[in-house]
């Protein structure tokens, strides 16, 4: 009964936040995200070290390079298409957009690529990780693309202004995320085992 | 402007930085030293993303997106 009393006026309330609470609560909800996804992440690289130490079987080193440099440069791509529609500039947004959505389906297509010449197996340990860690990061690569496509079907009908941007923003954040989590699991799964 | 040539300065670094991991991954044959290395590289790399990419500083700041 109290709580159906309290319930609307604490509606009410909410509904009062200023557009910069509104944004500042998206962003801490957004980290808050990060940092659930994060013992994700974080246990999927400790099972690497758990099961088989610093040891690997033959990865393709140069293919792990090369994806890892191309996620690198998509944040950058993210980052142009994010300041792009901070400051109006509509063309150079659309450029970093492309740029951005090739990039990673390039990444995708090195991830698949590598899974499919690889030399072990998933029934092995390193196989089991490197499948899981690959595999779990590839997928929020592909969701990733996924938001961006839909950013570029707003943005196609006139959405997103420096005043209103926040699904951008968010959209960005998240492919920044999903590269961090990369510059671990790179060296974890093809550095320190050592190259050759 | 500026914001263009930080983004472009943050990638010459994240570059420079994966080369070097990828250099002392190959030349380290002691392996305390070269996980601790990579890993070391890896932090670095997501601090500078963290920072300059996810606008870190901005979770405890009050004005708007940009």
């Amino acid at each position: 009964m109290a709580l159906a009393t309290h319930a609307p006026a604490h509606a009410a309330e909410h509904s009062h936040l200023s557009p910069e609470q509104q944004l500042r609560i998206k962003r801490a909800g957004l980290w808050l995200f990060f940092f659930s996804e994060s013992i994700l992440f974080g246990l999927l690289f400790s099972a690497r070290f758990f099961l088989e130490g610093t040891s690997a079987p033959h990865v393709d080193q140069t293919l792990g390079l090369a994806i890892t440099i191309v996620l690198l440069l998509s944040s950058v791509s993210a980052y142009t298409f994010e300041t792009g529609v901070a400051t109006e500039r509509r063309g150079l947004a659309w450029a970093g957009l492309a740029t951005t959505i090739l990039l990673g389906t390039v990444f995708a297509v090195g991830v698949g690529f590598e899974w499919a010449e690889a030399e072990f197996s998933r029934g092995e340990s390193f196989g089991t990780v490197f499948f899981s860690m690959t595999g779990v990061h590839a997928a929020h690569v592909v969701s990733g693309i996924g938001l961006f496509l839909l950013i570029a079907l707003q943005m196609a009908r006139g959405r997103y202004s420096p005043g209103d941007m926040w699904p951008v923003n968010g959209t960005v954040m998240y492919w920044h995320f999903v590269d961090v989590v990369w510059v671990f699991f790179y060296p974890a799964l093809y550095l320190v085992q050592g190259v050759e | 402007m500026a914001d263009f040539r930080i983004g472009w300065l943050v990638a010459l670094l994240l570059a420079v930085l994966t080369i070097v991991e990828y250099v002392f991954a190959s030349e380290m044959h002691d392996t305390g030293v070269r996980v601790a290395g990579v890993m070391a590289a890896g932090a670095v790399k997501a601090g500078f993303i963290a920072w300059f990419f996810m606008h870190l500083a901005r979770v405890w700041r009050s004005e708007g997106a940009h």
